[in-house]
């Protein structure tokens, strides 16, 4: 398959991190494939992003929980495969309603995980063939330690950096990179209510100027955004669990 | 539809002065500000909130329109810019500029979505010239409470679209916006500087340079006597390729200095500085009668946006800002009123900004064919006295003051069409409501 380098797909293409990313990435002269679930929503961020960029810009309505959108998705780009992608997609719910309810419990874990697994499986296999090829996936420092407040986002998360590092490792020689970025907090719809400390908290448009720089720089393997976050969930991590506990953090 | 949860957070406008604990609610496209809308018995929109006062505040609900920022369409033919209403004209200018288009109007900073600048019918520096901001819009979507949306244009819903222009936000919310833009060949303004010994001969040199695209003059509310009103002029033209440096790349956007207010100092240090900064630029100017630069549009334009946060030094009290305008016939004694009360009330503003206005676009627009002078106070008691002797200026003389920059006046209805302003609030909706409306009775 043609892998083409200045191509970039986003799936979860509505996400406000994701609109950072992309418009970051066009500005660099990429074009964009763009790939999320709402059509309405996905053609004006398609609209949005041709008038600001003026780079090709093309979209594609995917479910990542529909298993059909994926063969769809694929051979709609498979003349000009993306060298380049980004999975944001994403679902939070609170834990209170994840835990009363499984169902919702089990959207969160697919949304988050195994769905997004399946396909960016498929899409290494395509990249390990060609040679080349450039996997980010979003996780979140959510993932590194089990919190009593949203451990059925956390646990999905934690699954899908497990499967972002093992991914990874298996691609090693092969010319194909994984990204795992872990943002803390980001100032998105999906931490809307919530006030968080300013000095952990980002901009999308910072965390996307930051993530092009990685990927620029050839980076392969695991960050955090901002990075601050990175000594904090070391020292998360090292508490012990008695203590970890009594915490409540 | 799930509603958008709010933040309980501060809210205040730009000049700190008044601040509330309110909701905030985010909304990032229609489906979501229409849930909002439908689900809140009283709110207000917001922008990015650089107006100065309480215009977008409201203590049970205030709309974040900055999600809503999205490129919807331009045609290069019309220069017509589609877009919706919580875009900032930065992010406008960023993608503009290089492509040769310019905003037909800018007020003094970038950092206003282009909702606020309908909803406040701006001015910038070429009003003599060419109007107010909503005469350059072709239509606009108007969000009403149910969360259905009236497109208003000059031949549908033409009083709506009245209404909209300077109605700050209290006809509905605006969604999208279209409007024209002016085609430019460089991204550089020709700048020219003069200097005038006093008000009259101030006021002269705007007269005389009515012509121009762009004026604007820096006036010294310190002097006294016959140098009451002394001033330096800001003349600008958009520069012509041929202008530029061999080299230079036309369109492109020069990087800029710039820096931030790491914190609040305790006590207001702006006063002193902006005296010398005048007197900087006052006196080896004054010897040489005209100075002629090239600089780029955002020195030009926005020449403090370049330090984030520079009104925090105004001290932890915030400030206000005092703008009026006379209508041409009494232009001249009403400036001269106002100079004259803020200096002898020993409290003077370090400058003040001199700029004459041709007529606003809508119902309660700010602008009119005469003079307006803006200055910028700490908030104080003694502020408040002096504003209300300067609202009696105002009033004799037939001016208005400033709703975007207003944040304690009590009683405006001599200088706007209020009467008929509330009638058509109370024909179609009361729920878009704010703490200027409620402090003015709109
Ligand atoms: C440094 C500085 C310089 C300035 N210079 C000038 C100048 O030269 N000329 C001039 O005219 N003004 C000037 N202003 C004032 C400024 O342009 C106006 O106050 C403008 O309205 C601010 O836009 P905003 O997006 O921040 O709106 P906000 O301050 O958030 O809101 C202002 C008003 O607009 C309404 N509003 C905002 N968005 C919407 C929407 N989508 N739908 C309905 N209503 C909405 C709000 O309800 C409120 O009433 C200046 C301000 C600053 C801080
Ligand atoms: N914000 C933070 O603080 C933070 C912190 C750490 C990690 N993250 C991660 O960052 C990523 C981006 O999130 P965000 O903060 O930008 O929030 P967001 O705007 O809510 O993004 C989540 C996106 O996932 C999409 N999505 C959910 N289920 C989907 C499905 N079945 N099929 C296709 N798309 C689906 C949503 O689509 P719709 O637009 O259609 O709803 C939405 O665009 C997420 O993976 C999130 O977990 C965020």
């Amino acid at each position: 398959m043609n892998i083409d380098r200045q191509r970039l797909l986003v799936l979860g293409a509505t996400a406000d991190i994701a609109r950072a990313v992309a418009r970051e990435f066009a500005a660099h002269g990429c074009a964009v494939e763009m790939a999320a679930r709402n059509p309405d929503a996905l053609q004006r961020e398609c609209q949005d992003l041709r008038l600001r960029s003026g780079v090709e810009v093309r979209g594609h309505v995917y479910d990542v929980l529909h298993v059909e959108d994926d063969a769809r998705l694929l051979h709609a780009l498979a003349e000009n495969f993306p060298g380049t992608t980004i999975c944001a997609i994403g679902l939070l719910h609170p834990q209170r309603e994840c835990s009363a309810n499984v169902a919702l419990a089990a959207e969160v874990m697919h949304s988050n995980y195994t769905a997004p697994a399946r396909v960016l499986e498929q899409i290494a296999a395509i990249y390990r063939q060609a040679g080349a090829g450039c996997i980010i996936g979003i996780a979140s420092v959510a993932g590194d330690r089990g919190r009593a407040a949203n451990y059925s986002y956390g646990s999905a998360k934690a699954g899908f950096a497990v499967f972002l590092s093992g991914l990874r490792a298996s691609l090693q020689g092969t010319g194909v990179r994984v990204i795992t970025l872990k943002p803390g907090f980001v100032r998105t719809r999906m931490m809307q209510g919530r006030q968080t400390p300013a000095v952990l908290t980002a901009a999308p448009q910072e965390l996307a100027v930051r993530l092009f720089r990685l990927y620029d720089s050839g980076a392969n393997g695991v960050f955090y955004y901002k990075r601050i976050w990175r000594p904090i969930m070391w020292l998360i991590c090292l508490l012990p669990e008695r203590l970890f506990m009594r915490l409540q953090l | 539809m799930s509603i958008p949860p709010g933040t309980r957070t501060k809210l205040c406008g730009f000049g700190r002065y008044p601040t509330i604990t309110g909701r905030l609610v985010a909304a990032r496209d229609r489906a979501e500000l229409s849930a909002v809308l439908q689900a809140e018995p009283s709110l207000i929109a917001r922008g990015n909130g650089r107006s100065y006062g309480d215009a977008a505040l409201n203590a049970d609900c205030v709309v974040s329109m900055l999600g809503l920022n999205r490129f919807v369409d331009f045609d290069a033919a019309t220069g017509v810019l589609v877009c919706e209403a919580g875009i900032l004209l930065a992010e406008i200018l960023q993608v503009m500029v290089p492509r040769g288009w310019f905003p037909p109007v800018s007020p003094g900073t970038q950092y206003v979505t282009v909702g606020g600048m309908v909803a406040a019918d701006v001015h910038g520096k070429n009003a003599h010239r060419d109007g107010t901001f909503g005469q350059y819009v072709e239509w606009l979507e108007l969000m009403q409470q149910d969360g259905t949306i009236k497109r208003c244009s000059r031949t549908r819903y033409p009083a709506w679209l009245h209404a909209t222009i300077g109605g700050m936000g209290l006809t509905g919310v605006i969604v999208t916006v279209a409007f024209r833009m002016i085609a430019i060949r460089t991204a550089w303004i020709h700048r020219e500087l003069y200097t005038a010994v006093g008000l009259g001969a101030a006021m002269e040199l705007l007269d005389r340079h009515a012509g121009r695209h762009y004026t604007a003059a820096w006036v010294d509310c310190h002097a006294r006597g016959k140098a009451l009103g002394r001033a330096v002029l800001f003349c600008g033209e958009h520069a012509e390729v041929a202008a530029l440096p061999p080299g230079t790349a036309a369109l492109h956007i020069p990087q800029r200095w710039t820096a931030t207010v790491p914190l609040t100092p305790p006590c207001s240090l702006l006063s002193g500085f902006c005296g010398r900064l005048f007197n900087e630029l006052y006196y080896p100017l004054n010897r040489l009668k005209v100075r002629q630069q090239l600089v780029d549009y955002q020195r030009f334009f926005y020449p403090l946006d370049a330090i984030t946060g520079w009104h925090r030094l105004y001290g932890p009290r915030g400030f206000c800002q005092y703008q009026c305008v006379f209508p041409d016939a009494t232009s001249h004694r009403g400036v001269r009123a106002v100079l004259q009360a803020q200096a002898a009330s020993g409290q003077a503003s370090p400058l003040a900004v001199l700029k004459r206005l041709s007529a606003g676009s809508g119902l309660m627009s700010f602008a009119m064919p005469g003079y307006t002078l803006a200055m910028d106070y700490v908030a104080s008691e003694s502020t408040f006295t002096l504003f209300r002797s300067l609202d009696a200026i105002v009033a004799e003389h037939g001016g208005r003051i400033y709703l975007a920059k207003d944040s304690r006046a009590d009683e405006i209805a001599a200088g706007y069409p209020v009467e008929q302003f509330r009638h058509f609030r109370k024909a179609v909706d009361m729920r878009f409501n704010s703490l200027l409306a409620e402090r003015l009775r709109l």
